[in-house]
């Protein structure tokens, strides 16, 4: 008779939360009649679930901060080791939590404009961060298979949510496919590494006795896992669906995927790195190294000819994965907190682009080319402002918080003695100022229409319209966040040096 | 205590003013906004006055204030005034006044707000650069005010503003992040040696390398900061940034923002690398010394006028670069006084530029002439800044040129010969462009061309009193900078002494003081 495994609820309490948060909308989703749905009147019943959503988010944020009290020193594992809440987790679901709430904030009137009417683009928004969650405090691979595919299942759907855009189907059918492929090679992986060590809990990899380490079962089997993860956080080569799929997926989901997977997605691969980083020895650092210097070149590269926006979004954060490979590379405490600290700037920054790319998008049109921001800066100028800290905190331009993440990559690359990578990423992050300045100079070019005329009234562009004072509101904050983190790094490098310093 | 935070009031104020002119301010009132914006710049310079006046001549740092700033880097707000940026905070607080007074008759409901807030903020971050005694500091101003002088290029420039400010950003950002790594690598070098991060200059100059990667590493750091300056063959971003950019953005870009390169290299550059530096010195010096000639000469030949000043400003940083590297104490003194005379003479030539331009609608050499007999006044004001260009004595760029020469004949007599003549050229080049726009026919005797304005003269006037001044008592200024000067050679060759005799490098000076004081030292995590 087996006895079941000790459970500590509260490991899970954040996710649980949003998990049956979730079904309950699911439930309520299957009592409104569909074809009130479709109808007018069906947009609000959406809205409803909308805010129905925010608010269990903002729950298991308070959740979370319950949780992050209770565990003040050390972490706890529970499910024989299959969620581990530690310092670590909880500064990832913070930031988890932060895009989800700013993700469903973005959508609560882009989905009247843009006929989303369906309640299940919030379902899936709240089980997909639910498996982000999971992620961040996976203590096992099997558990991260299952957080990755909770993730990635909601996202694939989402990635296809319009169903009338015939490129949105495609980009999901792509994505799945490519995606299906990942978490399998990312079971094959799994399956090796238990072969070779015997266990599937982190902790006993790190752990693994001599014979099993270094063997090459076992570094392909670690090898299948990295391959997965960087088909998950877009690293070259396994970066071929994102253009695709940031270009045709719903604006919310794109700054979804640009921040909360990216975050989620990095957050397991840290668990995984840490435990492997010692068995797999210097193999793992040279194909970090190479799978580095080629996101960031590729990266750069590809996003100079883009005219869609959301494509040189998608390779530019390839570029940005660059930089934090570069300090995964160490494998040092202060690589790891620098990747987190990064990723808090990077959500901020990301958060705020899309938002503003939000305000600008109209009914049914999303602004997602150069020529739909010309004439923008000139009608919107507080909006050019707020574009412009974005554009200068993604170009790593000081004093925004851009600027220290980079600063922390750099010191961590630097500081483990990968200086020639590190070159590289200069290199690199200066060709990116030309294709982050375009953004800010297509703002400025004279409108496409032509410059009002000057007859009078209603001449001004379509544009003028008012903003979408939700989207305009998280922009706002999320500028004055990349102002403070830029000017008063301190305590937030602390907190996320703190988070990663729990993993040693 | 009020006392003690003097210096961060002054780089505050900028910041605070350039916040609320560029957001609070409500969009209508232009002629109030100019005024705040001016009252702002006004206060900023009084302050620094008062600094200036009250710094005394002795050597050490004065006014500091250190404060940790990224306690897990150990990276601190710490900075100072000593002798090598005392005066360039006090050009700085004075060339900003200047600059809006030159573009006052330009601003207006659409434009205002956006100067000067970006201006306001030019000033915050430059004299943020100045006064920096932590790298990290340093940087990070180093490269924020490239945001609003980038913004002021795109928004107000002319029409290839795009390509230029691009250009412009993208080389210097290259240079700057290569030395960030340079900085970082020093930084690491510094916890091995001694055990705990900082970042300040003093400690920082105390970390011993190993020759091949110093020379590396000094030769980064010496290319962000040719860039920035700049200097031969760094220069290609020059004349497309500074014709391209609107004449208060020539102003600030060619007086002020040049100067933090060369004020890099004599605050970061030399004392962290003096024996790289001397045995660098001689190829400095070549490059220096074309850049002198080759400025001088390309200047000669340019037909629009800002082009021509931004190849005579290239030829005199070239002048100041000389003295830098001549590694003496006159080439010192030279060089730190005419960073502050070449500020307030290249301005003063934008502005009467911009004061051309904007009567003639044109930039070209040969649309102007016989302008001595309409407007006596333009013609005798850019006499006399063009005479304190070519050294006349009893104007400033005597003091400054005199020192650098003086230098450079004690390092090498073929180097003071060459500067020399490169000096000449420039100006004869000056001369002939002077006779072309003042002397000879009235070529548009149909346009209006009225004389220089009551806001144009009063930026002028300012310009012209210090110019003036240290032309004829230098010694106002160069009483208070000497001794740091001194010392900061004499620091520098103790330790290139040091290296030279295979012994280990010692922390400078100011440093011992900050090693005891418990708040400045951080324990570095494992």
């Amino acid at each position: 008779m087996i006895s079941p495994p000790a459970v500590n609820i509260i490991a899970i309490v954040p996710e649980l939360v949003i998990a049956c948060s979730a079904i309950v909308l699911i439930l309520l989703a299957a009592l409104v009649d569909k074809d009130k749905i479709s109808s007018a009147s069906g947009a609000g019943v959406t809205g409803w679930a909308g805010v129905y959503s925010l608010l269990v988010l903002l729950a298991s944020v308070f959740f979370i901060h319950f949780q992050n009290g209770s565990i003040s020193s050390g972490a706890l594992t529970t499910f024989s080791g299959m969620i581990i809440l530690d310092r670590f987790a909880i500064y990832c679901n913070y930031l988890i939590a932060l895009a989800a709430i700013a993700v469903v904030l973005m959508s609560l009137r882009y989905d009247a404009e843009f006929d989303l009417k369906e309640i299940e683009f919030y379902i899936l928004i709240l089980f997909c961060t639910v498996g982000m969650m999971l992620m961040a405090s996976a203590g096992d691979l099997l558990a991260l298979f299952i957080a990755l595919e909770i993730m990635s299942l909601s996202i694939y759907v989402l990635v296809g949510f319009v169903r009338a855009k015939n490129e949105a189907h495609e980009a999901a059918f792509k994505y799945f496919t490519l995606g299906a492929f990942a978490s399998a090679i990312f079971v094959f992986g799994s399956a090796l590494i238990y072969g070779q060590v015997g266990s599937t809990r982190l902790a006993d990899i790190a752990s693994a006795p001599c014979p099993a380490a270094h063997s090459p079962l076992l570094m392909l089997g670690i090898a299948m896992i990295l391959a997965a993860f960087f088909f998950k956080v877009s690293g070259v080569p396994f970066h071929m669906w994102t253009p695709d799929v940031y270009q045709a997926a719903p604006m919310p989901i794109t700054g979804f995927m640009a921040t909360g997977v990216k975050i989620a997605a990095f957050a397991g691969l840290i668990r995984f790195l840490v435990s492997s980083h010692a068995v797999a020895g210097p193999g793992l650092e040279k194909a970090l190294y190479v799978l580095a210097m080629m996101t960031l070149l590729l990266g750069s590269m590809a996003a100079l000819s883009q005219r869609n926006l959301k494509r040189l979004l998608a390779y530019s954060s390839i570029t940005h994965v660059g930089y934090m490979v570069m300090a995964l590379l160490p494998g040092s405490p202060s690589g790891y907190g620098s990747v987190l600290f990064y990723l808090l700037t990077y959500l901020i920054v990301n958060v705020g682009l899309f938002s503003i790319l939000i305000c600008f998008s109209r009914k049914g049109a999303e602004c997602a080319t150069f020529d739909d921001l010309k004439g923008l800066g000139r009608q919107h100028p507080y909006m050019a402002l707020l574009v412009g800290i974005f554009i200068f905190s993604l170009a790593g331009i000081p004093p925004t918080a851009g600027f220290m993440g980079k600063l922390t990559l750099f010191y961590a690359a630097v500081q483990g003695g990968y200086i020639g990578l590190t070159v590289l990423a200069v290199l690199t992050s200066a060709i990116s100022l030309f294709y982050y300045l375009k953004i800010l100079m297509a703002m400025f070019s004279e409108s496409a229409e032509g410059t009002p005329s000057a007859s009078g009234a209603g001449v001004e562009a379509p544009h003028t319209c008012p903003l979408n004072p939700l989207a305009v509101l998280i922009a706002g904050i999320a500028a004055a966040a990349v102002m403070i983190i830029g000017i008063l790094p301190g305590s937030f490098i602390n907190w996320a040096a703190q988070a990663a310093g729990v993993l040693f | 205590m009020a006392e003690y935070h003097v210096l961060s009031l002054l780089l505050c104020l900028p910041f605070v003013g350039a916040l609320f002119c560029g957001l609070i301010w409500p969009q209508r009132n232009a002629g109030l906004l100019k005024g705040f914006a001016f009252a702002v710049m006004l206060l900023n310079f009084l302050i620094a006055l008062s600094l200036f006046v009250r710094f005394e001549p002795k050597s050490g740092l004065q006014f500091v204030e250190n404060y940790a700033w990224i306690t897990e880097y150990g990276i601190s707000y710490y900075i100072g005034l000593d002798g090598l940026n005392l005066l360039m905070v006090l050009v700085t607080t004075l060339l900003m006044p200047v600059a809006l007074l030159s573009a006052w008759h330009r601003l207006n409901e659409k434009n205002a707000k956006v100067i000067t807030g970006l201006l306001l903020f030019l000033e915050g971050s430059l004299l943020g650069a100045y006064v920096s005694l932590d790298v990290f500091l340093f940087y990070v101003f180093y490269e924020t005010m490239l945001i609003p002088m980038v913004l002021l290029i795109f928004f107000y420039g002319g029409h290839k503003r795009a390509a230029a400010a691009l250009k412009f950003f993208i080389y210097t950002v290259a240079g700057s992040l290569l030395m960030l790594i340079a900085l970082l690598v020093i930084y690491f070098r510094h916890y091995s040696q001694f055990g705990f991060y900082s970042a300040n200059i003093y400690s920082l100059a105390g970390v011993n390398i190993p020759a091949d990667l110093a020379l590396k590493l000094f030769l980064t750091l010496l290319l962000a900061f040719a860039i920035k300056s700049p200097v031969f063959p760094f220069h290609s971003w020059l004349p497309d940034a500074y014709v391209e950019a609107p004449h208060v953005g020539s102003i600030v870009l060619a007086g002020l923002m040049g100067k933090v390169g060369i004020y890099g290299l004599f605050r970061i550059a030399l004392p962290l690398f003096p024996a790289q530096a001397v045995s660098i010195a001689p190829a400095m010096a070549v490059l220096a010394v074309i850049a002198v000639i080759y400025g001088a000469l390309i200047a000669t030949v340019q037909t629009d006028l800002k082009r021509l000043a931004a190849f005579l400003s290239f030829s005199h940083v070239g002048t100041i670069v000389l003295g830098v590297f001549v590694g003496n104490l006159q080439g010192y003194h030279g060089a730190v006084i005419q960073m502050a005379n070449h500020a307030l003479i290249i301005a003063a030539i934008f502005i009467m530029i911009g004061v051309l331009e904007d009567r003639r609608g044109s930039r070209q050499i040969q649309d102007f002439g016989g302008l001595s007999a309409r407007v006596p006044g333009i013609a005798t004001v850019m006499m006399i800044v063009m005479l304190a260009a070519v050294g006349l004595p009893g104007l400033n760029g005597f003091i400054g040129e005199v020192l650098i020469l003086f230098g450079a004949f004690k390092y090498n007599l073929v180097f003071g010969i060459l500067a020399a003549t490169g000096m000449v050229t420039g100006a004869v080049c000056m001369f002939r462009m002077y006779e072309k726009v003042m002397f000879g026919p009235i070529g548009f005797s149909e346009i209006p061309f009225p004389d220089l304005k009551a806001c144009e003269w009063l930026a002028l006037i300012i310009l012209l009193i210090p110019i003036v001044w240290i032309g004829i008592c230098p010694g106002t200024f160069l009483k208070k900078i000497e001794p740091d000067l001194k010392l900061h050679l004499v620091a520098i060759e103790r330790q290139t002494n040091l290296i030279v005799a295979g012994q280990a490098k010692v922390p400078l000076a100011s440093e011992q003081r900050m090693m005891s004081d418990p708040v400045n030292t951080f324990r570095g995590r494992p």
